[in-house]
């Protein structure tokens, strides 16, 4: 009978809100805050070495999925240190790399897509399988990133709703994994 | 043991002179030779949607200008679209009170997320078959010009069908009869004595109203010099190419595109006009109808081991031999020598084209020979003597019985037997300032011919050219 | 047009067999059905080669071989991929360049008839044909091609050929021009966030990425800024015109590329500028009218007609009006030409497709059953007439009776 897992303090710090859906079985480092109705996936890795990450309100975070804050070799870390914020909405499908700094709300991350560190995601942007963003750069809102020449398009379409897909995995994931207890008093 | 499925190493030569793995050549059963796509003529056998797999006959595709009536492309990245149904709440017209919900359907594509709304298309109310087309905008003027040209050239012919019956002697326009270009050429002066300016039966054609030439021309607009260009909404070449006739600059103007349709090939010799393959008229069936390809009834050779030479000495090089017909083959290896073989091909030829034309007809079947790159790099020591291939037998495999001791080895000859298949061993010595290593070897096998007519022989003889890639050298 | 409808429904009245209307080119190859308004498809004129497996330009070739092998399989894809339709017995229109390479018109001939066993080939000229489009009979035709620009002028349906003028101006001298000025002058953000010249990027761009900047982004500028810049490089202190807004252009997922203003402007001054004869494409023009014989000179300037995929570029049409108007009031032309309007027609079709709407007209008359070369007739010669061929081009003893 192999040992349940537990989470070691030393190692990361996870802060789940009430209603949001985190697995135990996924890999956190370092300081993380969860907002409500999130759904985080196991074997979901969320690494916030440079400093906190803080994601915000209905996410979907699948399996597999890595969240990486990680500051380049040679800089130096400053005080107080800097912060990886993630919006509402946002989906990083199966196998997505994200080092981006800042996030905004209803973006896609699609499945193995790789977004470096420098490019900065605003709203409703889908990137798509298989990209690799690399160079620093601001992606404008609603654009979409596809194909392996990374040809971009602006959809006009609204991002579709997550609400349904949310609920239905509230309901059913705590049925088949252990998740982390969220805190009696909401995190501020 | 790993068998070698790289079908780049094993290369039969085809009757045309073109070098290409076993399963891209064909073997003509008439004419007993080998063709490869080269040679044969290809032909265009039915023609199919590759989304929805439905039948187009050849008439209908004509009509539909070769596209599938019901599935679209995505204008911007050529993926294909879905039909997607949402709900849209109306309002009965007399009765405001009473809301209704009907089904409405757009095109999205799911690779670039763009949809029939972008262009502003209005959502359709049937899931298919309701999206129009665009229309040409010089559509009227073109169909007036056509119709002039052609009712020109009927009456330049009507014209020089009375000269013929009544000049019996050549004239001047005669010049033009034979020769499409010299005779523009061939005016002495620029008179308009040209065949489209209108002449006699001015009745029949009517006024043909020429396009304006304009002094001003529309230039560049005044804000390309300020106004920021955003990429996105700028078409590329693929975009504009895939609708030719408008060729679309902007993003907001490409309309979905109607699924080009795929053909089935078949597969015809040329010498003798049969079929060489022939597929099944269901889309979604790979079958064929009649598969001539060699890797039937050509003895497969393979090399067994993946090695590398070494330079100057003898190295030891096993191929398998596997027979893919259900009768005993009896096979012998016999060096190749690339210039006499061609010098034989030729001469064979010659008297093959003196039968041709013999026969009256003036059908010319020759497609230039191609010449390939038959440099040997190696010398091989081919093993002596024959050795019989045990037919191909599916229940081999279930049968305990060895029958592989039924047939007396000579060990120089067969390194082992299993089944339908020999392995042989062959001794190569590398060329000096060579990197790889190719060989050549002649198959002279015993080809039992299953739609032979009452004349001709049973078994023939045939003899395979055949290059082997050994591998690398070794420094 | 409705989707179902086609003049090519009517087709000629003895033919069971729609002909086919080829338009080689040396970057795009346009192909469809006569009698329809438009070529089912534009394609790059681009091959799988046979040895080495990359795709390759179909007349970029070492040897004869090799242009016929890279004809075989390009013809192949034409008809089995977008036509779909069998070649044997089916007349063929193939629209050529009278300046064009004879080479290659023997190979297309000898790979239609030999390889693809047509009914029969008709070779017509293409500037001819794309007058025809007009409903003209007068025309000067310029062809912005790929490789070259190309000048025939036509008068009352005849090609005036000695008044032929050539340049290699064309779109791929606009390419290297814009590779040149971008490697000079273009940044790129790289990964890790600085910024770097692009020459010390790459050491060239390929070719696709050059023809999808030019196609978005680049445009002909006007005469007076031209005149502007033109002047500030020569001397400093004059004021160059304010440049365009520059454009961020993703080079791939690590590299983003500046393209600065100035470039987008100037990449197509290469057409512009007399090489050391003093010709450029102005002067093309003004040379041809002057080859031509003296009462057709006015008919011809005020019916100017630009061709070709390079003519979509946009402001080209007009700046060329321009340059020309200007240039034929220096006394090297004033002269000669006294007094001339010029006057510019526009095509029933985009400009990059004119000639073959030209064939496809042509090919839906009755006209293509007189005017092409039928398959016995080529295997019994052996080879299509041409203009240049002397032993179809020569006077006759039955013409000094008939005059």
């Amino acid at each position: 009978m192999t040992s349940l897992k537990q989470l070691d303090p030393s190692v990361c710090s996870v802060k789940v809100s009430p209603g949001a859906v985190v697995c135990l079985e996924a890999d956190y480092v370092g300081d993380i805050t969860i907002g409500a109705r999130t759904v985080l996936h196991p074997k979901a890795r969320i690494v916030a070495e440079a400093g906190p990450i803080i994601i915000g309100e209905g996410n979907l975070i699948e399996e597999q999925a890595q969240i990486i804050f990680r500051l380049p070799e040679g800089t130096e870390v400053t005080d107080p240190p800097p912060v990886m914020v993630i919006g509402n909405n946002n989906v990083f499908e199966v196998d997505s790399y994200c080092e981006a700094s800042k996030i905004g709300d209803n973006n896609v991350l699609e499945a193995k897509c790789c977004v470096g560190s420098g490019v900065e995601l605003t709203r409703g942007c889908v990137v798509g399988s298989l990209c690799k963003l690399q160079c620093p750069q601001v992606i404008p809102e609603n654009t979409v990133v596809y194909g392996s020449q990374l040809s971009r398009r602006v959809q006009t379409d609204k991002p579709a709703q997550l609400t349904l897909q949310l609920d239905f995995l509230t309901k059913i994931l705590p049925n088949y994994h252990r998740l982390i207890k969220p805190k009696k008093k909401p995190v501020p | 043991m790993a068998h070698l499925f790289q079908v780049d190493r094993v290369k039969l030569l085809c009757s045309c002179g073109v070098l290409k793995p076993i399963t891209a050549i064909y073997l003509c059963r008439h004419c007993l030779k080998l063709r490869c796509g080269n040679c044969v003529s290809h032909e265009v056998d039915t023609l199919f949607c590759p989304n929805c797999l439905e039948n187009l006959p050849s008439t209908e595709a004509r009509l539909k200008r070769n596209r599938c009536g019901s599935c679209f492309d995505c204008p911007s990245c050529s993926h294909t679209l879905v039909t997607r149904a949402t709900s849209v709440q109306t309002t009965a017209p007399d009765d405001p009170s009473k809301t209704s919900s009907r089904k409405v359907y757009y095109l999205t594509c799911t690779r670039c997320r763009w949809t029939s709304r972008d262009v502003g298309l209005k959502d359709q109310t049937v899931a298919s078959g309701g999206w129009g087309e665009q229309d040409n905008e010089h559509y009227r003027f073109l169909q007036f010009l056509m119709e002039h040209y052609r009712a020109l050239a009927q009456a330049e012919k009507l014209e020089r069908e009375k000269k013929r019956s009544s000049h019996r002697k050549s004239t001047y326009l005669s010049l033009s009869d034979k020769y499409s270009l010299p005779s523009l050429l061939g005016r002495k002066s620029l008179t308009p004595l040209s065949p489209y300016s209108p002449k006699g039966d001015a009745s029949q054609i009517s006024e043909m109203i020429p396009l304006e030439a304009s002094s001003e021309v529309e230039g560049l607009p005044d804000d390309i010099f300020t106004e920021e260009v955003i990429l996105s909404s700028v078409t590329n070449m693929e975009q504009r190419m895939a609708s030719p006739e408008f060729q679309p600059e902007t993003v907001t103007e490409l309309y979905p595109l109607r699924k080009h349709i795929l053909p089935k090939r078949s597969l015809r010799c040329r010498h003798c006009e049969h079929n060489l393959s022939k597929p099944e008229y269901n889309p979604s069936s790979i079958k064929f109808k009649i598969q001539l390809g060699a890797f039937y009834h050509v003895p497969e050779v393979r090399l067994v081991k993946s090695i590398v030479l070494k330079a100057g000495v003898e190295n030891g090089v096993q191929i398998s031999l596997c027979n893919p017909t259900p009768h005993d083959i009896t096979l012998a290896l016999l060096p190749f020598v690339p210039e006499a073989y061609l010098q034989a091909q030729q001469k064979e030829e010659c008297s093959e084209g003196g039968l041709v034309t013999q026969g009256g007809l003036v059908r010319v079947v020759d497609i230039p020979r191609e010449t390939s790159d038959l440099k040997l790099t190696g010398d091989v020591a081919l093993p002596q003597g024959q050795v019989i291939l045990a037919a191909r037998d599916d229940t081999a495999e279930y049968d305990d019985h060895d029958a592989a001791s039924a047939y007396k080895d000579d060990p120089q000859v067969v390194a082992w037997r299993r089944a339908n298949k020999v392995g042989m061993n062959l001794l190569v010595t590398p060329h000096s300032d060579t990197t790889r290593v190719k060989i050549g070897l002649v198959l002279r096998y015993d080809y039992t011919n299953t739609v032979a007519t009452a004349t001709e022989a049973r078994i023939v003889t045939l003899n395979v050219p055949i290059m082997i890639d050994v591998g690398p050298v070794s420094e | 047009m409705p989707f179902y409808e086609s003049i090519s429904g009517i087709g000629l009245k003895n033919e069971k067999n729609i002909t086919i209307v080829l338009d080689f080119g040396a970057a795009y190859t346009k192909a469809g059905f006569a009698g329809e308004y438009g070529p089912r498809v534009i394609t790059k004129s681009e091959v799988k080669c046979r040895e080495t497996g990359k795709m390759v330009p179909v007349f970029n070739y070492k040897g004869e071989d090799e242009l016929r092998h890279h004809l075989v399989d390009f013809i192949h894809k034409l008809y089995f991929r977008s036509l779909l339709v069998n070649p044997k017995d089916r007349r063929v229109v193939v629209v050529e360049d009278l300046l064009g390479s004879s080479l290659v018109r023997d190979t297309i001939a000898s790979v239609l008839f030999r390889h693809y066993e047509v009914l029969s080939v008709s070779f017509v000229p293409s500037y001819l044909v794309a007058v025809m489009t007009l409903g003209c009979s007068t025309a000067l035709v310029l062809d912005l091609g790929h490789n070259e620009a190309r000048i025939v002028p036509v008068y009352e349906e005849v090609p005036i050929l000695n008044a032929w003028q050539a340049l290699p101006l064309g779109a791929h001298s606009v390419h290297s021009s814009l590779s040149e000025l971008l490697l000079d002058r273009a940044m790129t953000i790289c990964e890790g966030g600085e910024e770097q010249r692009l020459s010390a990027v790459m050491d060239e761009l390929p070719d696709k990425i050059l023809e999808d900047i030019t196609v978005r982004t680049c445009f002909a500028s006007t005469v007076e800024r031209s005149n502007r810049l033109q002047n500030n490089k020569y001397d400093r202190s004059i004021e160059p015109p304010p440049p365009p807004p520059s454009i961020q252009y993703p080079l791939s997922g690590s590299h983003i590329m500046t393209i600065p203003g100035t470039v987008r402007e100037m990449a197509a001054e290469v057409l512009f500028e007399q090489d050391r004869d003093n010709l450029c494409i102005p002067t093309m023009i003004l040379n041809a009218i002057i080859s031509c014989p003296v009462d057709t000179r006015k008919a011809l300037a005020e019916n100017l007609l630009f061709i070709g995929g390079l003519a979509e570029l946009k402001g080209l049409k007009h700046r060329i009006l321009a340059e020309v108007r200007a240039l034929v009031t220096t006394p090297a032309y004033s002269t000669l030409l006294p007094s001339i309007s010029f006057k510019l027609h526009t095509p029933p079709a985009k400009d990059n497709y004119v000639s073959w709407l030209g064939g496809a007209i042509l090919g839906a008359t009755e006209a293509v059953v007189i005017r092409s070369v039928s398959r016995e007739q080529y295997l019994s010669r052996g080879c299509v007439p041409d203009w240049c061929n002397l032993f179809y081009n020569t006077r006759d003893e039955r013409d000094q009776k008939t005059l």
